[in-house]
């Protein structure tokens, strides 16, 4: 072990906590801070990756992070859970943290296409709305338990993953993205036309979760303090996007994240390498909308009403925006996107006007500056299994 | 089973132009040189044997088993694989991972074991890295401490290298060349040629290819398949193929 | 009654099939989808509503001039308005992306267009709400026994059969459209033999840019109220129209909104409480072609270079 390997061990150690604490702290400021406070916020944050990365800064601190990876996730986790606790004052910023993480589950999901195999696919909303209205359904027409129902999201979806994945598996690039346009569109149009899935008036009164014979929706109270509702809502966002980040992260490093690159690359070196082009384009569709199924199940037991609106084109837009700007396939990355475009938005209500005008020109000044994203994907290294 | 490779009146057309004109060839065990001028049909073939192109007509038999209809991606998992002319390696992964797609085929593990069996992940990985290594080590050593370069930082001769290596990686019993050697100085050349040799003798693998230099073709083939026009005009050694007048008209030009 | 859907569905085509055009033009020169060409056209029948209701040219011009010639001089003017929109975005979304990989331009267009679109939503007065479209062409029958056929109707496919004549015209006859068409069909053989590949893009732009002027023109005529967001909708449709006809084909661009335009009129007229699905008629129409015959009605199958 070199002398740099050493330091950066034992610094490492008190270091790269530190650095997910003043990172929550910017978080914080962001969310309870005006819109401006929040854009500085971005900006600092991304002058602090790209003039990071020019100096080697950023490798430093992936490795730190690596090399005392259990401190530093024993800080990060602390640090999730006193964080709602801190803005208990507020239930407003509570309740941007689990819309937070809801999208950020869509855009891990929307990563599989976009980010690992390079293919655009402009419906994650109408996936996550079939998410959403599944589990809507199932609790509400037929009187069955909000968890049922998101696992008939996750089964649904994962069907409609391999429904709409079969045009995708003809087609690529423009064609594809056509295809997924004409999915997000024809589920609006066919949601917005069937009366028994509520029609333009969406679904009101839809059941809250409930855990141990209590729901979720009921205040909580600890040590005397008194815990808005959105904070048990927070825990179950959070607990299910780490898993999801670990799931995507698992994948990632597999085969088959490998086969997906190597599919973005170039498609006829894949299949001359034995990889089944069907099977494993199919995989990144159903993966993908069942993470958006999941997330759409917690929003429609969250927000307790649904519309068409919420999974709009639009929407997919949105959430195509967060995994460019944090960074394609990277878990990591696009999970940061999908939070501080959700802040940003949130800011932004003043200026509804603006939203859409917003969102367009960050999508085009990401592809013009740092097409990479925020945290730009890293090359897959493997360690342990290195001989020495 | 003596016979590797069959193709009986392999035939494709393009929109009327017959690329592969009902060529019929068998290979057993042994290095086959394809041979003709440009747009003779030699790249088709090889894109035909390994699954990139349907055959309009006629049929491939590979070890006894009739390979006409599968998908590129099964006939690299019973065993052939490939390079290409102009080296297609995944330019935005790395070395190790360029190498670890030529193994995918011979990896066991499922979707979901990589989410939920971690441990049998690693295991797999850790066996593989090691092969992908040991191949490639093979080839040059260097390469073994550039794994986690990206192919972009790489000079042409050993992507070349890496591409072949890649082939090999997953124990193919044949392996289809498609001009290795092509945009590489002599000295390079000869020591591609080489390390194929002495793979040849230590695996007896067998291959078919591709090449426009003679001089690599005499040292490596033992028997030579000459195309043109998408049809065979001759076969057989070296020696008997370049004395062969058809030959020399249409390719040799002498 | 099918007299009257028929003749619908061909006004709904024509007002499909010249941005269908702009897209096969583009997607020709570029193999790129331009996404943004909708929102450029809807852009242009906003030009049009400036000129005419808030700058009050027309009227200036109208004194000068007979109804004619204020029309044409008026929608010439948006027309190169929307042309010079069409160099811009070439350079601001579609230049910087060459030779990168393909989503890239995909997705700027398609922002480049929703900035378009919000734009005008924010900046033009009002420009949330729907417009009325100036009525300039004449609402009256052309010839009392048959309905349906008035004045503006009848203009408005007159004016898209001259302007595809003219488009005929120019491609095939003039050297710059001889050009438009080798790099259409083999761009490094179209470099060698020593055309200016930059100028032929130019070029296509001016001229796609140029009939999305019209387009705009005819689109606000036919509909006489006009929203910011409908190029949207029209992005989509011409897009899916020149899929249908086949991507890169001048000719199959007509054929496929035309086909669109049947699909979604007939399934509103004769499908009961079709209406609501004529959108997706459409799209189910996209749908099939992509799946069944991606190359389209026109188009030629290439074989993949390997």
């Amino acid at each position: 072990m070199t002398d740099r390997q050493t330091h950066l061990q034992n610094t490492g150690k008190f270091v790269a906590p530190l650095g997910v604490l003043i990172f929550f702290a910017a978080m914080a400021l962001a969310i309870t801070m005006n819109l401006w406070t929040t854009l500085a916020v971005v900006v600092v944050l991304t002058a602090l990756l790209i003039f990071g990365e020019k100096r080697g800064f950023v490798e430093t601190a992936y490795k730190m992070v690596e090399k005392n990876y259990k401190i530093t996730v024993a800080v990060f986790v602390a640090a999730l859970l006193l964080f709602p606790i801190a803005l208990r004052g507020n239930s407003y910023f509570l309740h941007i943290l689990v819309i937070a993480g809801i999208y950020a589950m869509v855009a891990l999901g929307l990563n599989f296409q976009i980010g690992s195999m390079g293919q655009v696919n402009f419906a994650p909303a109408a996936m996550f709305g079939i998410g959403a209205y599944t589990s809507a359904m199932v609790s509400v027409h037929y009187g069955a338990s909000p968890w049922l129902g998101m696992i008939a999201a996750v089964i649904v979806t994962a069907g409609m993953g391999v429904v709409f994945g079969f045009p995708a598996l003809k087609t690529r690039g423009f064609y594809f993205s056509l295809v997924t346009i004409a999915v997000q569109t024809i589920f609006v149009l066919l949601v917005v036309n069937t009366d028994w899935l509520g029609g333009p008036n969406g679904i009101p009164g839809i059941p809250a979760f409930s855990l141990f014979g209590r729901s979720l929706k009921q205040t909580g109270n600890l040590f005397g303090m008194l815990l808005p509702y959105q904070i048990n809502y927070i825990y179950l966002t959070f607990f299910l996007l780490i898993l999801l980040i670990i799931v995507a992260r698992r994948l990632y490093t597999s085969r088959f994240g490998l086969a997906w690159n190597a599919i973005e690359e170039d498609e006829i070196v894949a299949a001359t390498q034995g990889i089944n082009l069907t099977k494993l384009k199919l995989l990144s569709f159903s993966i993908g909308s069942v993470f958006a199924g999941i997330a759409g199940s917690i929003y429609a037991h969250y927000t307790s009403f649904i519309g068409t609106e919420d999974f709009d084109f639009n929407k997919s837009l949105i959430l195509i925006c967060m995994v460019l700007l944090g960074g394609m396939d990277n878990p990591v990355g696009v999970t940061l996107g999908a939070v501080l475009l959700t802040v940003i938005d949130e800011k932004l209500r003043v200026f509804a006007d603006y939203r859409m005008l917003m969102y367009s020109v960050i999508l085009i000044v990401v592809l013009v500056v740092r097409a990479q994203g925020l945290l730009p994907k890293r090359n897959r290294t493997y360690p342990g299994t290195e001989e020495g | 089973m003596d016979t590797l490779l069959k193709t009986k009146d392999l035939t494709i057309n393009f929109g009327g132009l017959l690329a592969v004109n009902k060529v019929n060839c068998e290979m057993n065990n042994e290095v086959l040189g394809l041979i003709g001028p440009n747009g003779s049909g030699k790249t088709t073939f090889l894109n035909l044997i390994s699954g990139i192109y349907n055959a309009t007509d006629g049929e491939i038999e590979f070890q006894g088993r009739n390979i006409t209809k599968l998908q590129a991606s099964d006939i690299r998992s019973i065993g052939i694989a490939r390079t290409f002319q102009t080296n297609r390696l995944c330019l935005k992964l790395t070395v190790l991972d360029n190498m670890l797609l030529g193994l995918f085929s011979k990896q066991q593990i499922r979707w979901w074991e990589t989410i939920f069996n971690q441990k049998k992940h690693h295991l797999e990985l850790r066996v593989n890295i090691d092969k992908c290594l040991h191949v490639l080590s093979y080839f040059n050593e260097e390469l073994v401490e550039q794994k986690y370069e990206l192919i972009d930082t790489i000079p042409l001769i050993d992507r070349r290298r890496i591409e072949i290596a890649r082939a090999l990686v997953s124990d193919p019993a044949l392996l289809l060349l498609d001009e290795p050697t092509a945009g590489l100085n002599p000295q390079e050349t000869h020591s591609i040629v080489e390390d194929l040799k002495k793979i040849r003798e230590k695996t007896g693998i067998s291959m078919i290819f591709i090449e426009h230099d003679m001089g690599v073709i005499s040292t490596i083939a033992d028997r030579v398949v000459v195309l043109n026009a998408g049809q065979i005009i001759a076969e057989g050694s070296f020696a008997e193929v370049s004395k062969n007048e058809e030959v020399r008209s249409a390719y040799l030009g002498s | 009654m099918l007299y009257a859907q028929i003749i619908n569905a061909v006004m709904l085509g024509c007002t499909y099939s010249l941005v269908a055009i702009g897209f096969s033009l583009f997607f020709g020169v570029l193999d790129t989808v331009v996404f943004c060409t909708g929102d450029v056209a809807i852009f242009s029948s906003f030009s049009v509503v400036l000129l005419v209701q808030i700058t009050a040219l027309y009227a200036l011009l109208i004194g000068l001039f007979n109804p004619f010639f204020s029309i044409l001089i008026t929608v010439l003017l948006a027309a190169v308005i929307t042309a010079a929109l069409m160099v811009i975005m070439y350079q601001l979304v579609i230049k910087p992306f060459e030779n990168k990989s393909s989503l890239m331009p995909l997705l700027s267009t398609i922002a480049a267009g929703i900035a378009l679109r919000e734009l005008i939503g924010i900046f033009f007065p009002q420009g949330r709400n729907p417009r009325s479209f100036p009525e300039l062409l004449s609402m009256e029958r052309i010839f009392e026994a048959l309905p349906g056929i008035s004045w503006r109707n009848g203009i408005i496919i007159l004016a898209t059969i001259l302007i595809v004549a003219l488009l005929h015209w120019f491609i095939n006859k003039t050297k710059i459209g001889l050009s438009i068409q080798a790099v259409s069909q083999n761009r490094e053989a179209a470099t060698m033999v020593g055309i200016n590949r930059n100028l032929v893009i130019y070029v296509t732009f001016i001229v796609g840019g140029l009939i999305l002027g019209f387009s705009g023109f005819l689109i606000g005529s036919y509909y006489s109220v006009i929203r910011f967001d409908l190029g949207a909708s029209f992005g989509l449709k011409g897009f899916s129209a020149a899929v249908v006809g086949g991507l890169g084909n001048l000719y199959g661009a007509i054929v496929g909104s035309m086909l669109i335009a049947f699909a979604e009129v007939f399934v509103s007229a004769y499908i009961p409480g079709g209406t609501a699905y004529a959108g997706i008629a459409a799209f189910v129409l996209v749908l099939l072609f992509i799946l069944f015959k991606p190359e389209g009605v026109l188009g030629s199958r290439s074989i993949e270079k390997v």
